[in-house]
Parts: C-alpha cells; sequence; structure tokens
C-alpha cells in the first residue's frame, strides 16, 4: 500500500499526495457531499471526473504546461495525475509582470482552442522557474463563445483582486496582454465588462 | 444615542430604531404587495409614501421614544428601485433638516450583513446574501466587503417568484415553495450552472418552467430548489476553502428558506464549520438594519450633507469603507 498524504481538503475533492510507480503523484478524489441528492451528486462527481481528464490532456496537447494524466477511476470519481511542483500565483504574481504577460498568453493559447478553465483562480495556478501550470480542470468544457472565455477572465480577475487591494496594476498588464493574444480578445474584454455590469441590480 | 433607520428599497416600507449599544429598540413596516405580482416602481414608491407617517409612528411607540429623542436619521441610498429609494431617502433628508439632526445615507447590502453579524454574532464569516435581486457569496476583506461570487443574471429570490407566478402562485411565492419542497419525492434532471465561483439561474428557470403539468408539480419544485441552493452551497463551500473560513452568515429575503438553512447547515457539518442566520423579520428587507448601519457610520464619523445625498440605484457594496 503507497503510503498518501491529504495535502488539501478542497470544497468539492480532496488531494492526496501519493506515488504512482514509484512517481510522485497527486490523487484527486471528489468527494460525496451530503447536502446534494445522491443523484445529482453522482451526476456531478463522474462527469467532473470524466471532462477534468479530457481537459488537462487537450491542455498538454496544446503545449500548456499542465499534470500529465496517469489514471482515471469514474466510479470512484478519482484522478491521479503528475505532480507539478512550485507555488501558487496567488503567493509571487506581485510586481511580477513576466508571470503576468505568460499566463495571460497560456490563457490565449487555451481559450483560442476552445478551452475554458470554468474554475480560473491564483490558487489553480502552480508556478514554477516563473513558468506558469494549469491545474483544477473540474469545472471546464469546451466552448467558442465569447461568453464563456469572458466568464473566464472575469473569474481570473475576481480571484486576483480580491486577494489584496492594490493588485490592479497586475491585473491590467494580465487583461492587456491576452487582448492581443486571444482570437477576438477585443471584444472578449468588452464583454467581460458587460458581464459585470449586468450583474449589477438595476 | 439612537439611530433611525428606513428601508425603502423594493416592495417594503420599514422604520427601524437602534441605540448605539446594538439594540433594536423598533422594528415595523408595511410590504407592497402587487395584484398581478411583480412589482411595478412607482405603484410601490406610491405605497410607501401613503404609508411612511403610519410606519415611524408605529416604531416611535414600539421603541417608546419621541422624534426629538432621535440623533441620526438613516435611509437606504441604494441599491434599488429609483422612485422607491426617492420616498425613503426624501423622508429621512425632511427628517434630519426639521429636527437638525445628521443624515446618513447607507449600502442596503452592508446593512444586510451588519445586522447579520449583529444579531448572530458572527465573527469572521462568508456572507450569503440572497434576496429578490441579490445574490452573492460575500466576505470581508481589507475594510470592505468584497464579492467573491454572484449571480450572472437573475436574483434567486427573483427566479423563484417569476416561476412561482409561472405555476400561479402568489407573490412572494418563495415561502409556498419552500413548503412544497419538502413534499417532493423524485428528483428530475434539471441545469446546473456553476460558473467558477458565479452562478445563473435564468436557464434552470426556463427548463423547469417547460416542465410544468408534464410531471408531479412536488417533484418539479424540489428539482428546482435543490438545484438553484445546491448550486449557492457549492459556490459557498468554494469560498470558505478559498478564504479559509470557518463560518456562514446567511441574509436576505431568501435566507428564511428552511431547505436552504437545511443545505447550508448539511454542507457546514461536513467540514465543521458554523452556520449563522439571523431571524426571519430581520433577513428580509427592513428598517433596523439600515438604522444599526447608520448608527455605527455615525459612530466612525461619516455622515452626509442633505444636498449630496442623492439616491443610488446602482450602489455598489465594495464602495462603503468598514471602519469598524
Amino acid at each position: 500500500m503507497v503510503k498518501e498524504k491529504l495535502l488539501r481538503r478542497g470544497a468539492e475533492a480532496e488531494i492526496f499526495k501519493t506515488k504512482w510507480h514509484g512517481t510522485e503523484a497527486i490523487k484527486k478524489v471528489r468527494i460525496s457531499k451530503k447536502y446534494r441528492n445522491a443523484k445529482l451528486d453522482l451526476k456531478l462527481r463522474s462527469t467532473r471526473t470524466r471532462s477534468e481528464a479530457s481537459l488537462l490532456h487537450k491542455a498538454k496537447l496544446l503545449g500548456i504546461r499542465a499534470p500529465t494524466l496517469f489514471h482515471i477511476d469514474l466510479e470512484k470519481s478519482t484522478i491521479i495525475m503528475e505532480y507539478i511542483k512550485g507555488k501558487k500565483a496567488k503567493d509571487c504574481i506581485e510586481k511580477n509582470n513576466a508571470l503576468c504577460r505568460k499566463i495571460a498568453k497560456s490563457i490565449a493559447v487555451l481559450h483560442n482552442a476552445g478551452l475554458i478553465h470554468g474554475d480560473l483562480t491564483m490558487d489553480n495556478i502552480i508556478v514554477h522557474n516563473n513558468e506558469p501550470a494549469f491545474v483544477d480542470f473540474g469545472l471546464g468544457f469546451y466552448s467558442h463563445k465569447i461568453e464563456d472565455k469572458a466568464t473566464d477572465m472575469l473569474n481570473l480577475k475576481k480571484s486576483l483582486l480580491a486577494l489584496k487591494p492594490g493588485l490592479e496594476k497586475e491585473w491590467r498588464t494580465i487583461i492587456n496582454s491576452y487582448r492581443r493574444s486571444a482570437n477576438n480578445g477585443k471584444q472578449i474584454v468588452k464583454r467581460m465588462h458587460a458581464i459585470e455590469a449586468r450583474a449589477r441590480y438595476v | 444615542m439612537l439611530s433611525l433607520g428606513i428601508e425603502s428599497t423594493a416592495h417594503t416600507f420599514g422604520i427601524g430604531i437602534a441605540n448605539d449599544k446594538g439594540k433594536i429598540l423598533a422594528n415595523v413596516k408595511a410590504t407592497f404587495r402587487s395584484p398581478r405580482g411583480g412589482i411595478k416602481p412607482q405603484e410601490a414608491a406610491d405605497f410607501h409614501l401613503k404609508n411612511a407617517i403610519d410606519v415611524i409612528e408605529k416604531a416611535l411607540a414600539e421603541a417608546g421614544v419621541d422624534v426629538k429623542d432621535i440623533d441620526i436619521f438613516s435611509f437606504a441610498r441604494g441599491p434599488g428601485l429609483g422612485p422607491c429609494l426617492k420616498i425613503g431617502a426624501t423622508v429621512a433628508r425632511t427628517l434630519s433638516l426639521i429636527h437638525n439632526k445628521p443624515l446618513a445615507a447607507v449600502n442596503h447590502c452592508v446593512a444586510h450583513i451588519e445586522i447579520g453579524r449583529l444579531l448572530t454574532k458572527a465573527k469572521d464569516p462568508i456572507i450569503v446574501y440572497v434576496s429578490g435581486g441579490n445574490t452573492q457569496i460575500i466576505a470581508l476583506e481589507e475594510k470592505r466587503y468584497r464579492v467573491f461570487g454572484e449571480t450572472l443574471d437573475i436574483g434567486l429570490g427573483n427566479m423563484l417568484d417569476s416561476f412561482g407566478r409561472a405555476l400561479g402562485l402568489a407573490f412572494p411565492a418563495g415561502p409556498i415553495l419552500d413548503k412544497m419542497y419538502f413534499q417532493g419525492k423524485n428528483y428530475i434532471d434539471l441545469p446546473y450552472t456553476v460558473k467558477g465561483t458565479d452562478l445563473a439561474f435564468a436557464g434552470l428557470q426556463t427548463a423547469a418552467e417547460k416542465l410544468i403539468g408534464k410531471v408531479p408539480t412536488a417533484d418539479l419544485v424540489y428539482s428546482l430548489l435543490h438545484n438553484a441552493f445546491a448550486m449557492l452551497t457549492e459556490v459557498t463551500e468554494r469560498a470558505l476553502a478559498y478564504t479559509e473560513r470557518d463560518e456562514v452568515l446567511l441574509v436576505g429575503g431568501v435566507a428564511c428558506s428552511k431547505a436552504l438553512q437545511g443545505m447550508l447547515l448539511e454542507m457546514c457539518k461536513q467540514r465543521d464549520a458554523k452556520l449563522f442566520v439571523p431571524k426571519n423579520e430581520f433577513c428580509t428587507d427592513n428598517g433596523a438594519m439600515i438604522a444599526w448601519l447608520g448608527m455605527l457610520e455615525f459612530i466612525h464619523g461619516k455622515t452626509i450633507n442633505v444636498a449630496k445625498s442623492s439616491v443610488k440605484q446602482n450602489f455598489r457594496l465594495e464602495e462603503t469603507e468598514i471602519l469598524w
């Protein structure tokens, strides 16, 4: 039996550090939630597990750093994947323009291929040697809609600006670089502002 | 010291009186009910105007104080419906000028949160604010309330009312739907839309409305509410995990829902967190919360000049600095 260590109890999954045929690996188990109906619970857990595995693979094909998939078990809602060393982007983004631009360009590559992360936060970007890697595609999906890409960016914006005040400059670097690199970048950014305005109480 | 607060952002015209120790001395309200359901802003505003004096007098009597004893007059500046907001603002300005006492113009959403914190003693919670027009998951960061996630289309309460209308229920449909929830037995597959930390309810509503009459109503109501509340619970749990907190404060009109309370409680139990919910009269729109927030702002030296006290329909809660 491989020794497993619980790294994090996230909102929807437990993340363990484990070994996969001698290699350091991450085991992600989606936890059953007692608060929701068993039918809904099973549906959400298995579809998210399957789609996460598929998106991880696709991201790698695009040349974006993401964990390599080792094993998937739908019945247990479990994925075993590569362990990526590094720090969370939220701990090293400040005043790091080069990182901001790399993050933006990587997201543009994903979006240009129709890959929407779905939970783009400063927690889900791991940085090693100042290179970003994207983890947790659990809420990801395929779409070429401007709306979905804009929602992804809005999510990233909120997670960055909610960290602490004064990160507006970092956000501007990210969004400007993204606008230049993404197909329809200008429209996506425009839509992002529209979504922000739409959510306001009128 | 006494603060008199006026709430008039939507259906409710409410007057509350609070002292500087956080004691609520009065909380009186009159609620506009449209015979057709929904709300026409001008009709609600007319209702507020007609009831203003009566509600104020009842509140003063309930608190056992004279209007001359009031030290500050507060009103909800927004967010809300323009015509309704203007009635509360005009009443507050008038009282402030006649009695030569300071005026406070406060944010309605912040008021919901502050009365919740006051009454439940939650220390540093993730706030779930769900009402007709608002659906937000909020946390206090660096002296501002920050929105962690929110609806991308309609408010959860509006969705329930609107679905209730399609079923032929009277306004407000929420309490009736909440009872029906517990009679539903079979779960029907409906859209479940969580986008990161944001939510969307319009697709869920449309899908459910298409099934009216085709499946047992109690099952449909159960499934609709179940999905909507599960979405909200999921994002709340994500906010707890992300910000490493262990308290949840539920506020706003939809907070009265036993189904929602039960679901959040179950989630909190599973991760050793604590759920706080104020009493119903302080969850729905009320004057006491405006009085209390006005008092907090007054204590911290924040009042407003009548000439600058225009209402703000799109008043965001991030605009208020939390000095306490």
